[in-house]
C-alpha cells in the first residue's frame, strides 16, 4: 500500500464521519442563537442573523443571510408572526434544512395587529416568560438531538446546565420582585413587549405603541395611560433600547412620573444584556427599583 | 431718514426693551413638570395568621415581606404559628419563607396555611434540602 493511501486510510479509521464538521445553524432571534450555541456547544457553528440591538419587526434577510440559511441544518425562528419572511427562507432560499418555529406550540396571549389592530394576533415575544424559556430550551436539545444522534449526550448535558440556570434566575427574580407591593404592580412601557413577563408575575401591561415601534399611540391612548399613572400612583415609565422617547417625555411631564431605564423587550442587547440572564436580571431590577 | 445716528439707535435699543417682556412670556417653556404622581392607598395593614408544618424541624425560620423581616424565630417543634401584621391588597402578597435545617437532614417540606384579614384561607408548599428559601404568593 502506498504512503498516501495509508495516510487516508488512517485518517478515516480514527476520525469519524462527521466529526470534524460541525452542525451548521441559523438562528433569526437573538435569544434562540444564545440558545443553540449554549446546548450545542463546540459541535455546531451558529450563525445570528439578527444581531442585538436590531429591531426583529423590521428585520428583512438579504441575499447574504439567505445563503446562509442555503446551507444551514437547522433554522431557527421564534414564531407567533414575527418573522414575517418565512416565505422567503423556504422558497427564497431553497433551505434544504430543518425549519423549526421554536414558539410555536407555546401558549399565546394576544395582541393587536400592527396592520389592522382590530384583529387580533399571537404576541410573539414568549422568551419572557421563563416557563417558555424552559420548553424552548427543550425544543431545542430535542431538535439538534434529531438531526445529531451521535451528540445527544452533550446536547441533554448542557441544556440540563441551562435549565438550572433558568432556575437559578427564576429564584432570584422571584425574590426581586417580592420587593415590590403587588397593588403597585403597573407596568407602563413604550411597546408591547411584556405581557408574558406581566402575566407570569402579576403585572397590569400599560403599553404606548402598539407591538411595533413604528405605530403611533392615538392621543386617545395617550390620555388613558395618563389617567391610570395619575390613578395608580405609577412612579415611572419605561422606554425600550430601540424605541423613541418622544411621547414618553410627554407623559412624564403631564403626569410627573419619572422615566426609567430602557428595557429589553425585542431580545438580546449589549453589554451586560447580551445574555438572556443578564437581560433578563436588567430587566426584573429595572422595574422593581423604579417602582418601589 | 433724519436724526443723528446715535438717536436712531437709542430709539431702536428702546423699542427692543419694550418688547423684551412679551417675547419673554411668548418663548417661555410651557407649564412647569407635573409634581410625582401621589402614591394610590395602600391597602391597610391586616391581621393574617400563619401555620406552618414542617416535615423535619428547622434550626431557624425567617419570614419576611416586602424586604423586611416580620417573624423569625428558631423553632421547637414541627407546627408553628404567629399572626402578623401586613397589607392584604386583592393582588395579593409575596411571602418569603426561609429555613434552615440540620445537616444531613433528608428533603423537607414546609406548608403554610395563611388566613387572610377577611378570614379566607390559603395554602402553599414548598420543599428543599438543607434549606428552603422560596416566595410564596397569596392567594
Amino acid at each position: 500500500m502506498k504512503l498516501p493511501t495509508v495516510l487516508l486510510a488512517l485518517l478515516f479509521t480514527t476520525l469519524p464521519l462527521g466529526a470534524a464538521e460541525k452542525l451548521r445553524v441559523s438562528s433569526f432571534s437573538t435569544i434562540l442563537t444564545e440558545l443553540a450555541g449554549q446546548i450545542g456547544g463546540e459541535r455546531v457553528t451558529v450563525t445570528g442573523h439578527v444581531k442585538p440591538g436590531i429591531d426583529p419587526h423590521d428585520f428583512q434577510p438579504k441575499p447574504a443571510d439567505l445563503k446562509i440559511v442555503a446551507s444551514a441544518q437547522l433554522i431557527l425562528l421564534s414564531a407567533k408572526h414575527m418573522e414575517g419572511y418565512v416565505n422567503k427562507l423556504q422558497d427564497g432560499a431553497g433551505a434544504k434544512g430543518v425549519l423549526l418555529e421554536v414558539g410555536a406550540n407555546f401558549a399565546s396571549l394576544k395582541i393587536a395587529d400592527e396592520h389592522d389592530p382590530s384583529r387580533l394576533v399571537d404576541d410573539p415575544h414568549w422568551w419572557h416568560s421563563l416557563t417558555n424559556m424552559e420548553k424552548a430550551t427543550k425544543t431545542v436539545r430535542d431538535a439538534l438531538s434529531r438531526i445529531s444522534p451521535e451528540d445527544k449526550a452533550l446536547f441533554t448535558a448542557n441544556a440540563a446546565q441551562y435549565l438550572e440556570r433558568l432556575d437559578t434566575l427564576e429564584k432570584w427574580s422571584k425574590k426581586k420582585l417580592a420587593e415590590l407591593p403587588r397593588d403597585r404592580r403597573q407596568l407602563v412601557t413604550s411597546h408591547e413587549a411584556f405581557q408574558y413577563f406581566c402575566k407570569e408575575n402579576g403585572f397590569t401591561l400599560h403599553a404606548i405603541e402598539g407591538v411595533s415601534r413604528s405605530d403611533q399611540p392615538s392621543s386617545k391612548k395617550v390620555a388613558e395611560i395618563v389617567r391610570v399613572i395619575k390613578e395608580a400612583g405609577v412612579k415611572a415609565i419605561f422606554p425600550e433600547s430601540l424605541s423613541n422617547p418622544k411621547v414618553l417625555k410627554e407623559i412624564t411631564r403631564e403626569t410627573g412620573a419619572k422615566i426609567g431605564p430602557e428595557l429589553h423587550g425585542d431580545g438580546l442587547g449589549e453589554g451586560g444584556a447580551s445574555t438572556f440572564d443578564g437581560m433578563y436580571r436588567h430587566n426584573v431590577t429595572a422595574i422593581v427599583d423604579a417602582l418601589k | 431718514m433724519r436724526g443723528s445716528p446715535l438717536l436712531r439707535a437709542l430709539l431702536a435699543f428702546g423699542l427692543l426693551l419694550l418688547l423684551a417682556l412679551p417675547i419673554a412670556r411668548l418663548t417661555r417653556a410651557p407649564a412647569t413638570a407635573a409634581p410625582p404622581p401621589a402614591p394610590a392607598e395602600r391597602a391597610p395593614a391586616g391581621e393574617i395568621q400563619l401555620a406552618l408544618t414542617f416535615t423535619v424541624q428547622p434550626t431557624q425560620l425567617r419570614v419576611r415581606h416586602l424586604g423586611r423581616e416580620i417573624w423569625a424565630t428558631v423553632p421547637t417543634g414541627l407546627d408553628l404559628e404567629q399572626t402578623v401584621s401586613v397589607p392584604f391588597p386583592a393582588e395579593g402578597v409575596d411571602l418569603e419563607f426561609e429555613a434552615k435545617f440540620p445537616a444531613g437532614a433528608p428533603l423537607a417540606a414546609l406548608r403554610v396555611r395563611l388566613t387572610d384579614p377577611t378570614g379566607g384561607k390559603h395554602e402553599q408548599t414548598c420543599w428543599g434540602r438543607g434549606e428552603i428559601d422560596e416566595v410564596l404568593t397569596f392567594p
